[in-house]
């Protein structure tokens, strides 16, 4: 949210909330966890020592109730009506449902074949023609480095599918949550994504993520909208992704140096379990770092601390939505027939067209430019699934 | 037979209308300096390629081609305002899209709706902006290619250089406020304006090419993506 009159009011609102929601979410991470394993000076008149002694009171009141209510203390208005990042204060965040775990599929010796060997069978049923899924994967997923596989296929279908949690018998063949798990990594080889960071190739070149950037990316992404960010956990040349699904972080600001030190643990899926595993395995990263503040206590800037040397994430990425194969992925696994084993819905077919209205212009757009013609009307459904009334929003004044 | 004045108003008045007929909707107005006109109504398709940035800087994903539709106009604290409705085009099962407010008088950005799909389903997230600080629109992760400078470009009168405004930018995220520098650098060209905006993310800046009469601009690029107008084409992709 800018920064603006308007957004501090409906802000006010939301930090009202923003305690209870912070403690629940403590609550989370604790389950997480544990799934995973004095008197005044004298010298003053009797009057004056009780009214300083009152002050006291008060003010050690007050530190007590900030104290309790750490969330409530995250933020605090100054005069000029600008936020200030509060001495002490602590972020949480959990996502539900977790991404979940999966096997990484590594290139070496090429498992997937084996389960891609099955999908050509069940593709040649339906359709009579063998795609050829495991001979690509054969010839392409293959070799590398040691650390090579689909861990970025398993990132981005654990953040963006739900997950496939039993066996399931599809013309007349059974294929494991593992298989079906495998399938859904292939699929996402290639996805749209938000990209932040530079991929490390070699020890010397390419800056990784800088930690104010990545903070930024934990709050916004993972606090506000509750979509998980995925991290390179590697800083140097090999890859490693890993989901994230909750952090806690935990700040101590410096106001006459201008600095934060912050301490953040990262909750991440793991992908270091067997193919049918159910559920997600946790992996903690903690990170810590230095935020640079100005004297509004705005953030501006940021370090990794000194000492921990390359335990920070090269990159964080946010899978957005499936893409066609691009080059990563095998061409002959078609979304339709992975989504028929999985059994998740395929993406939703335009709607029949409405009675003739709407813009002329734009319905010349669409039939130049569209493969195929789609209604107005699917795009004001999407809105209207996102709790925005198209009508209400776009009568003129 | 016409006399030699009224054919070199003939002719004039063919060249005028000759020009608006290939500027449909569209007119730069030049006193103040260049920025797009829009009209309810007006709509326009741009074509996004993204890097796939995981896998190397020569690394691709396909194409989504976004319809951007002027599709109304509201007030916002008395502030008169367009609704630019931003949405996939034939891909409404992506359930991106994107409404914005942007100001009439110089398309500054007021208010953002980013939708997005959070595990399957459409989610809205809004943006408000603080009408006392001016900043250019960057998407903020979103994966619409909405960015768009602060208008108008004026023709720099006392140096040939090109015209730098820099400020910053303050987002407020959960209890924390991250300020950015942000740059807004333009030069003019034959055709329009050259602009290169940059809000020290870790994306990258990105330069846009306007061009007048069109109304967004017809290329852009960056490490992340590159765009082009494709509707309405530009000049030489119609010839």
């Amino acid at each position: 949210m800018n920064r603006c009159a308007l957004s501090l009011r409906s802000a006010g609102v939301r930090r009202g909330t923003s305690s209870l929601v912070v403690l629940l979410a403590i609550s989370d991470v604790i389950e997480v966890w544990s799934s995973r394993r004095g008197a005044p000076s004298g010298g003053g008149s009797r009057p004056r020592r009780a009214a300083l002694t009152g002050a006291v009171l008060v003010g050690l009141l007050v530190a007590a109730l900030v104290a309790s209510f750490p969330a409530a203390a995250e933020a605090q208005m100054t005069a000029s009506g600008t936020f200030k990042l509060a001495p002490t204060g602590r972020e949480v965040a959990v996502i539900r449902p977790h991404p979940w775990s999966g096997w990484y599929w590594p290139w070496a010796r090429v498992p997937l074949a084996k389960v891609l060997a099955k999908y050509d069978t069940f593709v040649a049923k339906r359709t009579g023609r063998n795609p050829g899924a495991a001979a690509w994967e054969r010839k392409h997923h293959r070799g590398g480095e040691d650390w090579s596989g689909h861990c970025n296929g398993w990132a981005a279908a654990a953040s963006l599918e739900p997950e496939p949690r039993n066996p399931r018998t599809v013309d007349g063949m059974v294929f494991t949550v593992g298989e079906q798990k495998g399938l859904l990594s292939e699929l996402y080889m290639d996805c749209y994504h938000q990209f932040y960071g530079t991929r490390c190739y070699s020890s010397k070149s390419d800056p990784d993520i800088l930690p104010h950037h990545f903070h930024r990316l934990l709050l916004e992404y993972m606090k506000e909208r509750q979509v998980p960010i995925v991290i390179d956990a590697d800083a140097g040349s090999p890859v490693w992704n890993y989901p994230a699904y909750a952090f806690e972080t935990t700040w101590t600001t410096d106001v006459r140096r201008g600095k934060a030190e912050v301490t953040t643990k990262l909750y991440l899926a793991d992908d270091n379990v067997v193919a049918d595993f159910l559920g997600t395995k946790g992996l903690v990263k903690t990170y810590r770092y230095t935020l640079d503040l100005n004297v509004a206590g705005e953030v501006t800037g940021g370090a990794w601390a000194r000492g921990t040397g390359k335990n920070h994430p090269d990159f964080v990425w946010v899978p957005t939505a499936n893409s066609p194969p691009a080059g990563w992925q095998n061409p002959a696994v078609e979304e339709a027939m992975v989504r028929a084993i999985v059994g998740s819905p395929a993406p939703p077919s335009p709607p029949s067209p409405p009675p003739a209205s709407g813009v002329a212009s734009l319905s010349r757009l669409a039939m130049e430019g569209e493969p195929t013609l789609v209604p107005d009307q699917a795009y004001d459904t999407v809105l209207q699934e996102a709790g925005i009334d198209p009508a209400q929003l776009f009568a003129g004044d | 037979m016409l006399t030699r004045s009224c054919r070199l108003w003939a002719v004039l008045f063919m060249v005028g209308m000759l020009t608006l007929s290939v500027q449909p909707g569209v007119t730069a107005p030049e006193v103040d300096g260049f920025m797009p006109a829009w009209r309810v109504g007006d709509a326009w398709v741009v074509e996004a390629r993204y890097r796939n940035l995981a896998m190397g800087e020569d690394a691709w994903l396909p194409p989504i081609r976004w319809r951007f539709h002027v599709r109304s106009a509201r007030e916002v604290d008395g502030e008169p305002c367009f609704l630019l409705h931003v949405v996939p085009l034939g891909r409404p099962d992506l359930k991106v899209q994107a409404v914005l407010w942007l100001a009439q008088r110089d398309l500054r950005p007021v208010r953002v709706i980013d939708v997005f799909p959070l595990r399957g389903v459409a989610t809205a997230r809004r943006r408000e902006f603080d009408p006392r600080r001016l900043t250019p629109l960057f998407p903020e992760g979103a994966l619409i290619p909405y960015a768009l400078p602060l208008f108008p470009f004026a023709e720099p009168s006392h140096t040939t250089g090109p015209t730098v405004v820099v400020g910053e930018k303050a987002v407020a995220v959960a209890s924390t406020t991250f300020v950015d520098r942000v740059s807004q650098t333009w030069s003019p060209t034959p055709r329009g304006f050259v602009v290169e905006l940059d809000d020290g993310q870790p994306g990258g800046g990105i330069r846009q090419e306007w061009w007048k009469g069109l109304p967004w601009a017809v290329s852009q690029s960056g490490r992340a993506m590159e765009v082009r107008l494709v509707e309405p084409a530009p000049g030489e992709e119609r010839r």
